[in-house]
């Protein structure tokens, strides 16, 4: 007999005085949803592979909570990676993995769908499965398991988990989601009579469903993808990602979950738009969520006040890719500024452009709290800049600190990619300059006086991701990530706080992000040497990673470092992101040629292929027309 | 407000707390006054922090109000924005020039539940509770952050009585919330356990607040 509820929470009593941050735990925050399970039909698990401070930080399950709650026929639970400390405790007591609203073990849910956000969390992914009970292997798991469902932008390559899924949800999940809890529901009606396979098939058939089972996978000589296609009819060559064509009559989530921990995001969250067309071809997140779909300033009104009634948060967060690029910016920070500064809540723009408008936009918000500003220039030179789209010019750089230094900041953050395509090293000495640029600039705004300035720099090695121009290039070696760090180290004035991304973590990261189904029996391997919270560095332990690569005949060059070919079979060319696979390579061809394309935000379309045959996207029409923009159709 | 933390809210530390409690103020559209300054903060201030993993029934908070309110009315509106486990007991106006209530308090009264099934034990540890009331001082030696600290425990512990139950030992006593550092009540257990010694397992012992006083209190204790 499994443990019940109440037998739980005797252990978990126990437990709890010994691990660190048992609020992790407990679930029974403000707004948490609780049903009664005899009323319900469908038991939803919702796991983020993170530790809960990082998970309940996510928009994006946010929205899924909130969209599955909303249905009565569904009770949705959260569940999140147990740190260590609490991982050791439930072994030992032999307690199962357990949803924090009803305290259920996750194996006795339908569903359990995990969110992908980042391909380090892959071994946490595992983990869960393997602490709620449940073979990993999606082939010994039958009827009587949960079904295990995963998405997120991870979702647009999730090969190396393909033995461990059962399915997989492309795109926007709100989207989709209901039409999968219903084929499980229907599935379920008919109990005994249905093995997994039939559900399999059944949800194989929905738009935007992948089973990664119904494929079949052959290697050439060469180690490369040969031939990748379904096994059986009614299984579709491709699959296309979901989204949501009109954002104000999408669900927000109202009442989110309040939690007692202070997480990473610990602030009421408004999505005022999605997706984000400015291009940068490093991307993924600029390829996978097209178009741009605003939500009317209105509704973003709207909810910004009945989400502070809601959680009572003393913050306010605008979130989008770009927060800047908000067609009614200006007017809705003001007039949030205005509607909620009485009672104390602060309004924070998480993301910003590196212009002086924005910084323009943070000190409107930022009146009187003044926190540090980041800016994301990416490259050292105008050239490089080119080559990834980043249209940030020095001059934008330059007037930006400018406007931060003469409106009181003084904790600036500056974030770079090292190793990008055709870097050299005029482009890391550029780096540096830019650098030494921000500090001259800040002397003399402050004419040499006042406070020393804190400028923090943050350097993470270039990951090339699927979906993005640069899909087919390789990620430099090792030895050279090294060596280019050690080059800027030695130039970067010391006074500067500096922080590298580690090049063996992104090196990992590189392999799984490009990965095909071989790496899923490393993945275990290394998951058996005991990998977990592998996005934390001091987790994080690249011996153990080089050795699950040896012990099961990988070859991480083979998909970190390796040029590929335009006619390459990809393992993620049969999931359709909606953007063409000749528009990324025209853009990497104009990558090479260091030519930007224009964001077709405020520019002609550039005919990424997204919009198709589909209504152009609505909720920024009344954008457009402020503008007085004259945009051609969006077709692609 | 005087107010009670049972169930799981117990694992929410005090800085949560706080935390918590601003914010059910806010979605109570109470009036909070804030503080001026780079970041304004709500003024809201306790009496004394309750370590993570205990229950109370004596948690006092003073929050300035922007717009004066009755309490009955302050009462009704928080009550009904506070999650499960957290319960407002009473609420009272105060002249806004009073001490901090921190200064104010002067001694805290627990009851702390030792689980014991072995008899054997809990009368071993009942004799310690009355050798350690008898002694004239007790001393631990605290490191923290790489210094050695000592307090007289004996000194801090003004009443310490002893109940033996079915498988547990329940103490009540009451601790002089001495500004120069004071005694956790699992560390005066822990000093009763080293005595005899035996080892408690972990999460045997439960520690419950039963009130806070702004006097000294009179009345000795068996020592
Ligand atoms: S199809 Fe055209 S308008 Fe639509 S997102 Fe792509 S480039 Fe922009």
């Amino acid at each position: 007999m499994p443990p019940r509820p109440d037998s739980v929470a005797d252990t978990l009593e126990k437990l709890l005085p010994r691990v660190t941050r048992p609020a992790r735990y407990t679930g029974g925050e403000w707004n948490a949803v609780r049903k009664d399970h005899r009323m319900v039909e469908i038991l939803f698990a919702l796991a983020f592979p993170e530790v809960y401070e990082i998970g309940m930080s996510h928009l994006g399950s946010l929205i899924l909570y909130d969209e599955l709650n909303r249905r009565e026929d569904t009770a949705c639970e959260r569940v999140y990676a147990p740190w260590v400390d609490m991982e050791a405790e439930l072994r030992r007591s032999g307690l199962p993995l357990f949803a924090l609203e009803s305290r259920r073990p996750v194996a006795e849910f339908d569903i359990l769908g995990i969110s992908l956000q980042y391909e380090m969390n892959f071994t946490n992914a595992l983990n869960l499965l393997d602490l709620a009970r449940l073979p990993l292997l999606a082939a010994e798991r039958h009827a009587g398991h949960p079904l295990v469902l995963a998405g997120g932008p991870c979702a647009f390559n999730p090969e190396p988990l393909a033995p461990f899924l059962d399915a997989v949800v492309l795109g926007e999940a709100e989207e989709v989601i209901h039409e999968v809890v219903d084929a499980c529901r229907e599935d379920k009606r008919r109990a005994g009579a249905r093995s997994r396979t039939d559900l399999l098939r059944q949800l194989a058939a929905i738009p935007g469903v992948y089973v990664p089972s119904l494929y079949r996978v052959t290697y050439g000589p060469d180690g490369k993808l040969a031939t990748f296609g379904p096994t059986g009819p009614g299984v579709p060559e491709r699959i296309s990602r979901r989204w949501v064509s009109d954002l104000d009559r999408a669900h927000h989530p109202q009442r989110p979950v309040v939690p007692y921990l202070e997480t990473v995001h610990d602030r009421a969250m408004v999505e005022i738009f999605r997706g984000c067309t400015r291009g940068c071809r490093f991307c993924q997140a600029g390829a996978i969520y097209r178009p741009v779909r605003e939500r009317s300033p209105a509704r973003v009104r709207d909810l910004a006040r009945c989400l502070i009634d809601a959680t009572g948060h003393q913050e306010l967060s605008l979130a989008a890719l770009s927060a800047s690029d908000y067609s009614a910016i200006e007017d809705t920070v003001r007039s949030l500024v205005d509607q909620e500064g009485g009672r104390g809540v602060g309004v924070s723009l998480p993301s910003l452009r590196a212009d002086a408008f924005s910084v323009g936009l943070a000190q409107q918000v930022q009146r009187v709290r003044k926190t540090g500003l980041t800016f994301a220039p990416e490259a050292g030179t105008r050239r490089l800049r080119d080559v990834i789209n980043k249209g940030v010019t020095e001059q934008d750089l330059r007037e930006a600190m400018e406007s931060a230094f003469r409106n009181g900041w003084h904790a600036v953050k500056l974030y770079f990619m090292i190793g990008l395509p055709t870097e050299g090293r005029e482009d890391l000495d550029g780096l540096v300059d830019l650098i030494r640029e921000g500090e001259g600039v800040y002397r003399e705004v402050t004419g040499g006086k006042g406070r020393q300035l804190k400028l923090a720099v943050s350097i993470s090695p270039f990951v090339p991701k699927t979906h993005t121009p640069f899909q087919w290039e390789p990620q430099c070696s090792l030895e050279e990530l090294e060596e280019r760090q050690s080059y800027l180290r030695r130039r970067i004035p010391r006074r500067v706080r500096l922080s590298w991304h580690d090049a063996h973590l992104s090196r990992v990261e590189a392999v799984f992000a490009r990965g095909d189904r071989r790496l899923a029996r490393a993945l275990a391997e290394v998951w058996a040497m005991g990998a977990r919270f592998d996005s934390w560095s001091e987790q994080f332990d690249y011996r153990r990673w080089r050795e699950a690569f040896a012990r099961t005949g990988i070859e991480p060059a083979h998909y970190a470092e390796r040029c590929r070919d335009r006619d390459e079979l990809l393992p993620w060319d049969h999931l359709d992101s909606g953007v063409d696979k000749s528009f990324l390579w025209r853009e990497r061809e104009r990558a090479f040629a260091a030519l930007p394309t224009p964001d077709c935000r405020w520019a002609a379309c550039t005919g990424c292929g997204v919009c198709g045959t589909r209504a152009a996207p609505t909720g920024e029409s009344w954008g457009k027309a402020r503008r007085g923009e004259d945009r051609s159709s969006a077709s692609g | 407000m005087k107010m009670a933390k049972s169930g799981d809210a117990r694992w929410i530390s005090h800085l949560d707390l706080m935390r918590a409690i601003e914010r059910a103020l806010r979605r109570a559209h109470i009036g909070v006054a804030y503080s001026q300054g780079y970041n304004p903060l709500p003024r809201l201030s306790f009496a004394s922090a309750l370590a993570l993993g205990s229950t109370s029934e004596a948690e006092y908070f003073e929050v300035d109000l922007a717009r004066p309110m009755l309490s009955t009315c302050f009462r009704s509106a928080l009550e009904k924005q506070l999650p499960p486990g957290l319960e407002v007991r009473e609420v009272c106006e105060v002249p806004s020039t009073g001490a901090s209530l921190a200064a104010s308090v002067k001694v805290a009264t627990y009851r702390v539940t030792v689980d014991l099934p072995a008899p054997g034990d809990r009368a071993a540890l009942h004799r310690a509770a009355g050798r350690f009331m008898k002694s004239s001082s007790h001393t631990l030696s605290r490191r923290r952050e790489g210094k050695t600290r000592l307090v007289d425990a004996r000194r801090l512990v003004q009443r310490l009585e002893t109940r033996e139950e079915r498988d547990v030992l329940e103490f009540e006593m009451d601790i002089f919330l001495d500004p120069q550092g004071t005694v956790k009540p699992e560390e005066v257990i822990a000093a009763l356990a080293e005595m005899i010694p035996i080892t408690l397992a972990f999460g045997a012992v439960r520690t419950h607040r039963i009130a806070l006083h702004r006097t000294m209190i009179e009345k000795g204790g068996d020592g």
